[in-house]
């Protein structure tokens, strides 16, 4: 299977001079469910906004072909779409409808088609009826689902989620793990649920100290405790 | 203070609900320009004025207790002008209330007629936002060609502001929970500085979230909206109807009075 992800060498350094990530490299084959883990302060974050163009970086990364770079910045986010750790900083307009119409307006498409497609991705999440309804009156599940619908209606290939089970309970986060186990996008996961990791992906990338610590499926990765351990994961 | 309280009777469904966002603020703005057109001593000519208000409270499902506390939590604002008119103006005017007729000091006319307008005025407003969603009026001023920046900062106010003030009350429970009150003021005024500080620090970082999630979603600058509304005859027709309306209370001898 092609790779949908392909990120070579990828660096990115802060202005204090921390290093977030230092040589990450890693890729993502399309349809394939990869999980992000590592203890806080391991860089998931930043490489997951290094992908979309969100800091500034040095190395390669190249989303469904295309090399990102200031100019392709803009075809990148067409094909690949983030939620961020804190839904309140992913639906900021005044309807979630908007909130979800926001990007396919932003992609090109006239009104009608951006409210067609927001609807369905709504639906799609279990919203459906909530459409004119403001972020603030929709529960933390609700709004991680609202979350999802915002780059699900933009059509993208490859999803990048952050922490997307955070903050939820048993029932909220199981409902949005069949959510996500129903789609058939990539996606690379920053998660520290392994009940998540288990029920979902295919295979984990382990982070620590801004580098890739280790690579390997679920089983040879979350079964290795000795390994988790020396990385602050168990 | 919650979100549901300005929220309130918005989501409802009646007449006046169903009528574009586009006319009532046409409506509102007109009628608050026929409003403040009057002269300060003419109190008795603005009763009339308090019917379209009313009308649109009424058939709009909006109790009158609900508008009456907007009225009063306003109300201080306008309290010392209208307590410091008298003064300023004591040249004795000719008062007219129907077939009453006496003469008082300008100033106190002044009064009546700021504290009456202010009402009428904050009455048609929580009609209009009572009955409208907030992202159809925001729509409706897009439409109207409010400039594009205002509106986008409209948005982000109403959406962030409540977000903030719950963080702001957790801050201060948090600070509550850990004996506050017992503290002496200079350390307690220090935490407040303290508060305030760190909340403005969490609005940057938030700030900075959304601008990387809407460029993440495309936004390069131009902000896009859908056309959620729709203009019909009937709209047309309230129109027409408020414009009658104002006519008459601002030229009564146009209609033959």
């Amino acid at each position: 299977m092609a790779d949908i992800l392909d990120i070579t060498d990828l660096s990115v350094s802060y202005a204090d001079g921390t290093e977030a990530l230092d040589g990450v490299t890693l890729s993502v084959a399309a349809g394939e469910r990869v999980a992000l883990i590592g203890p806080n302060g391991a860089g998931k974050t930043t490489l997951l906004l290094a992908i979309m163009g969100g800091v500034k970086s040095t190395g390669r990364v190249v989303v469904d072909g295309i090399e990102l770079s200031a100019r392709t910045a803009q075809e990148v986010r067409s094909r690949c779409g983030m939620t961020f750790q804190n839904p309140d900083d992913q639906l900021f307009m005044p309807t979630l409808l908007e909130d979800a119409a926001f990007g396919p307006l932003n992609q090109g498409f006239p009104p009608a088609e951006a409210e067609a497609r927001a609807g369905a991705a709504i639906e799609a999440v279990g919203l459906a009826g909530f459409e004119h309804r403001s972020a603030h009156h929709a529960s933390e599940g609700q709004k991680r689902s609202a979350s999802l619908a915002t780059i699900l209606s933009m059509n993208v290939k490859l999803l990048l989620l952050d922490e997307p089970g955070g903050g939820l309970d048993f029932r909220s986060r199981r409902r949005l793990t069949e959510l996500l186990a129903g789609r058939t996008e990539a996606m690379l996961m920053a998660t520290h649920d392994m009940d998540m990791v288990r029920a979902f992906c295919a295979r984990v990338v382990m982070l620590d100290g801004g580098q890739v610590a280790a690579v390997g499926s679920v089983a040879d990765i979350l079964g290795d405790a000795g390994l988790l351990a020396r990385h602050g994961l168990a | 203070m919650h979100h549901r309280y300005i929220d309130r009777f918005a989501h409802g469904d009646s007449p006046v609900h169903r009528l574009d966002a586009r006319a009532k603020l046409i409506a509102v703005v007109a009628y608050s320009a026929v409003l403040i057109s009057f002269h300060r001593y003419a109190v008795a000519e603005l009763v009339p004025l308090a019917v379209m208000p009313m009308a649109m409270l009424w058939f709009g499902g909006v109790p009158a207790w609900f508008a009456l506390r907007r009225v009063l939590l306003l109300s201080p604002f306008i309290l010392f002008v209208c307590v410091a008119s008298p003064w300023y103006d004591r040249a004795p005017q000719m008062a007219n209330f129907g077939p009453w007729r006496f003469e008082i000091a300008g100033g106190w006319l002044t009064s009546a007629d700021i504290a009456v307008k202010f009402t009428l005025g904050v009455l048609a407003l929580t009609a209009l936002t009572s009955t409208t969603r907030f992202a159809w009026m925001l729509e409706g001023m897009r439409r109207l060609g409010a400039p594009t920046m205002l509106l986008v900062q409209l948005g982000f106010l109403y959406r962030y502001l409540f977000v903030l003030i719950d963080e702001a009350m957790r801050v201060r429970r948090s600070r509550d929970f850990r004996g506050a009150a017992l503290a002496p003021v200079g350390r307690r005024l220090s935490a407040a500085g303290s508060i305030i500080a760190n909340l403005f620090v969490r609005t940057l970082e938030r700030s900075e979230h959304i601008s990387m999630a809407m460029a993440a979603r495309g936004y390069a600058g131009e902000w896009h909206g859908l056309n959620v509304l729709r203009f019909r005859a009937w709209d047309g027709a309230f129109l027409a109807g408020v414009a009658l309306y104002l006519a008459a209370c601002r030229c009564p001898w146009l209609m033959g009075r």
